[in-house]
This record gives structure tokens, C-alpha cells and sequence, in this order.
């Protein structure tokens, strides 16, 4: 071994010298926290007030009906066939709720509203994860609320329970309502985005993320800490699991973690029931739009884009192509198009911008209207491929959620791809919020239908949608029903289509809009958007549906109009 | 210890040989059966890894569009022929240069899910399994 000389000693000295100077060079200028007024704090707690006052109104109606529901089923047993008919009525009272069910004493599942789950879930052994009697019967006369969990059929949410006593006033049992607290959050979070410029995020006091405008931080727990976060944001996290309210300013990444900044939060905390806690934090971080800073892509360059990927991924197999796609300096990236690669369950294959998604299922992933638009890009890709429509939040906006309209196409039964470009000139987008009170009474007449369609009978409700003044009838909303060959029963606003089938039917995108619907209708019901003619204002507007089967063929649906 | 053979009886022998020969026949049948399958499926997916002519069928309304993309026989293909499970063969013809045939009316009535086949009929008279997909009707 060679002696350490003097010289090599300098040289390393040198060497070192210049490294320290190059990072200190390099390192980016760490933001100063500047002073917060009384009065920027004051307004945001205005603003936090409101939000917590709407979430804990909708809360406290879900409690109420849960626990008037539980009062009606006490002395039903748990296998008499009124039990189905309390929770489809049920059902159509909270329409955050993804199902609703009775659990006997036994901790069996006995009876769901959800077909697929009628098929698959009931009879099975559920006690795992049920609340005991003693901890219902201490709650007094409220309901209990779990925490942030993933139910048996992979959706994400919170249980809110219910005991059902039987005739001798003996504990019987659980009604129970899964219930979908990310769009109970976010329909009001974008009302408040828009109106106010704040966003806001939900963590329970373990520390687990149940809702954040960036969906994928959903579910991660804050305790844990993370390389990207900085001091000052885990002090801030700190703070408000410690305290029940309070304000704070801290450095951090902005949405996107490119750059950092000072953001300013204030919190409170909201008990939606007994069982949980939640601290609803406002933050300042809201990017202002400020117009379209690239050209609109055309509908027909988007399709070519696509279309180069999918015989590149058909010349060259599927290894090859998938490490092209991925690749974020690749041939399949250009500016604001990218190619992205999904299996048919869902499972990401390649994103080029957001590789630690690759890998992962988004089979249940939902925009901020609640349209699980993997599901809709899915059933897409499953007619061979075409045009789809969702909201996606867009980054070179400040991540607000545009109108994005996506083409995908299968390479095989297996997988597929797309490539999409956010539409800046939609009717319906930058500040044009849909109205989550609106999008919730869809859902609910829907609901309303199928559960007097169990009652009085399928015909009985197609003549509802047909009158006018019928008590189903909501402003703003239009049913209509139609079987699954796609035969319209009924349909509110074009009686001309009654009787006549309507599964040709496509819009100016070649979406086979009636088809899909009852594709997601099959398939246990959800929302879909689409382009649809209005005959009122002779030409196509931008619809949300909503659809759930009824009976073994029959699907009820409604729409209402987004411009 | 004497072990002591017992000689069979000619109806064991033969009830024996008849084990056998069932037994035999069987396997032979589920083995050819086994390569016909393998054998089968082997055709297509070589057929369709290296397609003459790339195309893809979907869905619009009750019409299937074939688009036609590229493939080393492009300009051979004179018909193609769409098969969707349960229905008849529909046969059209390829216009010079198209790169869309529409299937007018093809779909009417039909729903579910079910495997289309495309095959594409070139001027030297050969037929090949150019794509065969499920397609979700409803």
C-alpha cells in the first residue's frame, strides 16, 4: 500500500473545498417565513367555520337517518324481506353512502342494497372489524363511526353503525353505512377553492389522511414522516394532531413538489359522531388561474398521439414499449401529452410524470365529482377504444381540476393506453364548479326510484319519470329509465323516445354514451359524463349521469346539465 | 418367509387389460386434445403478433369501426371481414388508401360481452386472422 504523501493530502482538501462550495452553490434558497395579520388568520377561520359547518350539517342528517333507519328495524328480524326494503330507502337518504346493510348479532351480514354485493357479501362472516355491543350501547343514542378504512370491496371510507335491538328490546345486531367521505369533503372544498382560495385537507387524530385535493395523498399517515417533508411542515403536523385548533405558518412544498413556499394553515377540529375525530385544515396554497398558457391540442392530434404509441406497442411487444412510455425524456412524452398504460384491473403500467403510481391499482379512483374515471377509461378501452371525459387536476394551473378529455385504446384484452389534454376552453371548466348539493340529489333520486321501484314496482315509477308533477321530480334534474337491450322506458325531458331503442346512439365524440351507461349500470351503478343532445337548446351539452340497476334488466338514470 | 405367487384367473387378465386400454385411450384423447388446443392458440397468437396489417375494431353506437393502421401487406388487403360471437360473418370491401372501414348497423341488438375476430382477405386470395378481441357491448 502506497504512504498517504502531503501533496495527496492537498489535493484531497482541494477537492472537498470545491464540493462544499458547489452544494452551497447549488442549494436551492431556503423561503423565510414572513409575518401573518390577525386579519389574514381571522378571514381564513371565517372561511374554516363555514366548511366545518357544512360538513358537520350533512354529518348530523347521515347520523339522524342512520339512527331513525336502526329505530325502524328494531324487532324486524334480520331476515325479513323489510329489512332490504329500509335500507334501499335508507340508501336513497344519504347518497355519500356506497351501500347500507344489516349485520346480525352473530356478526353476519344478512342483507346489502348493492346487487354485487348481494351476490358476494351476504351470509359472510363480518365480526372482524364490527364495533362490540358494548361500545354501541355506551355511545347512548347516537351512532358510532369508525375510522379511515378500506371496506371488503376495496372502496375507502368510514362505517357509521347503528345497534338494532329485537322485539324484547334485546341487542339484535348493526345497521351499518359505508359511506364515501372523499366527496363528502371534496364538493364543498371546491366551492371553497373557488370562491375563497383555500384548500383543504382532513386527518383523523392517529394521523391518516381521509381526504386531500391531491387524492394520493389520501390514506398516508402523517406520523410516519416522509424524506420530502420539511422541519417545519412535520413541526406544523405535530401541532395540529396536538391541538384541537389553532393557525400556523411553515415552508413546504407546493402541489407538485418542484418548488417550495410558505404556506398558511388554520384548523378546528370536527367530531362527526361518536368514535372519531377529524381536523379540518385550511391552507393558502390555491394557484389562481390566470388563462390557458399553451394552445389547445386538437382532438385529432390527441388521437394521432395515441395511435403512434399503440403500433409502436404492437411492432416492438409489451417490455419495450412500456419502458418507452415511461420514460419521461422518451418519444411518448411532448409537453403536455404524455402516454399512459393501464391494465384492465386498473393497475398502472406507466405514467411517465408520476412513477411511484406505477405498480399500484387506481381501479377506484374518482375525480372531484366522484366519477371513477380509471373505471370509465376501462370500459372505454373494453368498446375498442375512444374518447372519455373527467376532471383531472391540472398542473400547469396549479393543479385545478380542468375538464380533460382522454383517448384510449386496448393493445390486447389485458392493457391499454391513452393520452389526454385538458380542455381550456370547456364550458364547463376554471371556476365553473358543479354544485355538490346538485350532483348529491342526482344520486339521491336515483336512489328514490329504485327503492319505490322495490315497493310499488318498476311501472309504476316509469309513469313517475313521465309525470311532471310526480314527488320523484327534482328542478335541475332529469330522470329517465331504460333496459338493458336499451329500450327507453321513460324519459322526463324527450317523451318522443319512449318505446324506441337507442343503443346506436353517439355524440359528436363517438361516445355510445347509452351503452356505456348500462355497461355501469351492469356493473352496480356510479357517475358518468357525457355529451349529450338538448333538444331545448338544439345542440350537445355536457351531462353528469348517474345509473343503478333495478329489477334483473332495467336501469334508472338520471342526468343534469354542467354548463 | 416363502412368498407365494397366486396365479391370475383369465377374466382378472382381461378385466385388467381393459383398465389398460381405457386408460390409454384416454390419455391419448386428452393429449391430442391438449396439442390441438396449444396448437390452435399457438397459430393465432403468432398470427397476431406479427399481423400483415395492424388494425383495431370499437365500438360506435351499433356500428363497428375497423381502423386500419399499417402492416407490410397494406396495400394487398382488398376485404375484411368482421365476426362478432353468436352472429354471422360480415364481409366488406377496403377502398385504395382507406384507413377506416364502418360497419354500418353491425351491432344493432347486440349486447354483453363477446369476442370479435377481424380478418383481413388479400388479392392473392389468402384469409388471416388479422385481430380478435372482447368487446363490451353493454
Amino acid at each position: 500500500m502506497k504512504p498517504v504523501t502531503p501533496s495527496s493530502i492537498v489535493i484531497i482538501g482541494i477537492l472537498l473545498l470545491i464540493l462544499a462550495a458547489a452544494g452551497c452553490i447549488a442549494a436551492p434558497e431556503e423561503p423565510k417565513i414572513e409575518p401573518v395579520s390577525d386579519e389574514y388568520y381571522a378571514d381564513m377561520n371565517v372561511a374554516l367555520d363555514r366548511y366545518v359547518q357544512t360538513i358537520n350539517a350533512e354529518m348530523a342528517q347521515i347520523n339522524a337517518s342512520v339512527w331513525t333507519a336502526a329505530r325502524e328495524l328494531d324487532g324486524v328480524p334480520a331476515d325479513d324481506p323489510a329489512v332490504k326494503l329500509a335500507l334501499l330507502k335508507l340508501k336513497s337518504e344519504i347518497p355519500l353512502a356506497f351501500d347500507a346493510g344489516r349485520v346480525t348479532k352473530d356478526n353476519y351480514l344478512s342483507a346489502v342494497t348493492n346487487p354485487m354485493g348481494e351476490k358476494t357479501l351476504v351470509g359472510t362472516y363480518v365480526g372482524t372489524y364490527q364495533f362490540t355491543e358494548e361500545e354501541l350501547t355506551s355511545a347512548g343514542n347516537t351512532c358510532l363511526i369508525s375510522g379511515y378504512t378500506t371496506f371488503k370491496n376495496g372502496e375507502r371510507g368510514v362505517r357509521i353503525a347503528a345497534p338494532v335491538y329485537d322485539a324484547e328490546g334485546n341487542f339484535d345486531g348493526i345497521l351499518q353505512v359505508p359511506l364515501d367521505v372523499d366527496y363528502l369533503f371534496a364538493g364543498p372544498a371546491e366551492v371553497l377553492k373557488n370562491e375563497c382560495g383555500y384548500t383543504a385537507w382532513i386527518v383523523d387524530t392517529n394521523g391518516i389522511v381521509i381526504y386531500d385535493d391531491d387524492s394520493s395523498e389520501v390514506g398516508s399517515d402523517l406520523t410516519a414522516g416522509s424524506s420530502y417533508f420539511t422541519p417545519a411542515y412535520t413541526k406544523a403536523v405535530q401541532t395540529i394532531l396536538a391541538d384541537t385548533s389553532g393557525q400556523a405558518s411553515y415552508i413546504h412544498f407546493t402541489r407538485g413538489w418542484v418548488s417550495r413556499d410558505q404556506i398558511n394553515a388554520v384548523w378546528t377540529t370536527l367530531q362527526p359522531g361518536v368514535g372519531t375525530e377529524w381536523r379540518i385544515i385550511l391552507t393558502d396554497d390555491v394557484h389562481k388561474y390566470e388563462g390557458p398558457e399553451s394552445t389547445q391540442i386538437t382532438q385529432d392530434e390527441l388521437k394521432a398521439f395515441v395511435i403512434n404509441a399503440y403500433v409502436y406497442a404492437n411492432t416492438e411487444g409489451k417490455l419495450k414499449a412500456l419502458a418507452a412510455f415511461n420514460d419521461p425524456h422518451g418519444p411518448f412524452v411532448d409537453g403536455e401529452l404524455y402516454v399512459f398504460a393501464l391494465d384492465m384491473d386498473g393497475t398502472v403500467l406507466s405514467l411517465p410524470h408520476q412513477q411511484p403510481i406505477v405498480g399500484t391499482s387506481t381501479w377506484f379512483s374518482m375525480d372531484s365529482t366522484g366519477v371513477k374515471h380509471i373505471q370509465r377509461m376501462i370500459a372505454r378501452a373494453q368498446q375498442g377504444g375512444g374518447y372519455v371525459f373527467y376532471l383531472y387536476p391540472n398542473p400547469d394551473e396549479g393543479f385545478q381540476h380542468e375538464l380533460k378529455l382522454s383517448y384510449v385504446i386496448p393493445v390486447d384484452n389485458d392493457w391499454f393506453i391513452g393520452a389526454g389534454v385538458y380542455q381550456h376552453d370547456s364550458a364547463f371548466s376554471h371556476g365553473k364548479v358543479i354544485d355538490w348539493q346538485t350532483r348529491n340529489a342526482l344520486v339521491g333520486q336515483v336512489r328514490t326510484m329504485r327503492y319505490l321501484a322495490a315497493v310499488e314496482g318498476i311501472p309504476a315509477v316509469t309513469d313517475m319519470i313521465m309525470d311532471p308533477a310526480s314527488s320523484i321530480q327534482r328542478e335541475d334534474i332529469y330522470p329517465f329509465a331504460v333496459t338493458g337491450n336499451g329500450t327507453i322506458l321513460a324519459f322526463s325531458t324527450e317523451p318522443a323516445l319512449v318505446g324506441t331503442n337507442q343503443l346506436g346512439s353517439v355524440n359528436s365524440y363517438g361516445m355510445s354514451f347509452v351503452r356505456e351507461g348500462i355497461s355501469l349500470g351492469k356493473s352496480g351503478g356510479g357517475l358518468m359524463y357525457t355529451l349529450a343532445w338538448d333538444s331545448a337548446q338544439n345542440r350537445e351539452v355536457y351531462v353528469l349521469d348517474y345509473v343503478e340497476p333495478v329489477g334483473n334488466d332495467t336501469y334508472f338514470a338520471s342526468f343534469m346539465i354542467l354548463e | 418367509m416363502v412368498i407365494r405367487y397366486k396365479k391370475k384367473t383369465p377374466g382378472q387378465i382381461r378385466f385388467i387389460m381393459v383398465v389398460f386400454l381405457i386408460a390409454a385411450v384416454i390419455m391419448i384423447l386428452v393429449g391430442a386434445l391438449s396439442g390441438l388446443l396449444f396448437g390452435a392458440n399457438y397459430i393465432v397468437d403468432q398470427s397476431l403478433s406479427d399481423p400483415d396489417v395492424l388494425v383495431n375494431p370499437s365500438l360506435a353506437g351499433n356500428d363497428i369501426v375497423v381502423t386500419i393502421y399499417e402492416g407490410r401487406r397494406i396495400s394487398e388487403l382488398e376485404q375484411i371481414s368482421v365476426e362478432i360471437e353468436g352472429y354471422a360473418p360480415v364481409v366488406m370491401n377496403v377502398q385504395k388508401g382507406a384507413s377506416e372501414v364502418v360497419f354500418t348497423g353491425i351491432a344493432v341488438q347486440i349486447t354483453e360481452t363477446r369476442t370479435v375476430g377481424v380478418r383481413g382477405i388479400f388479392t392473392d386470395g389468402t384469409v388471416k386472422l388479422l385481430k380478435i378481441v372482447e368487446l363490451k357491448f353493454t
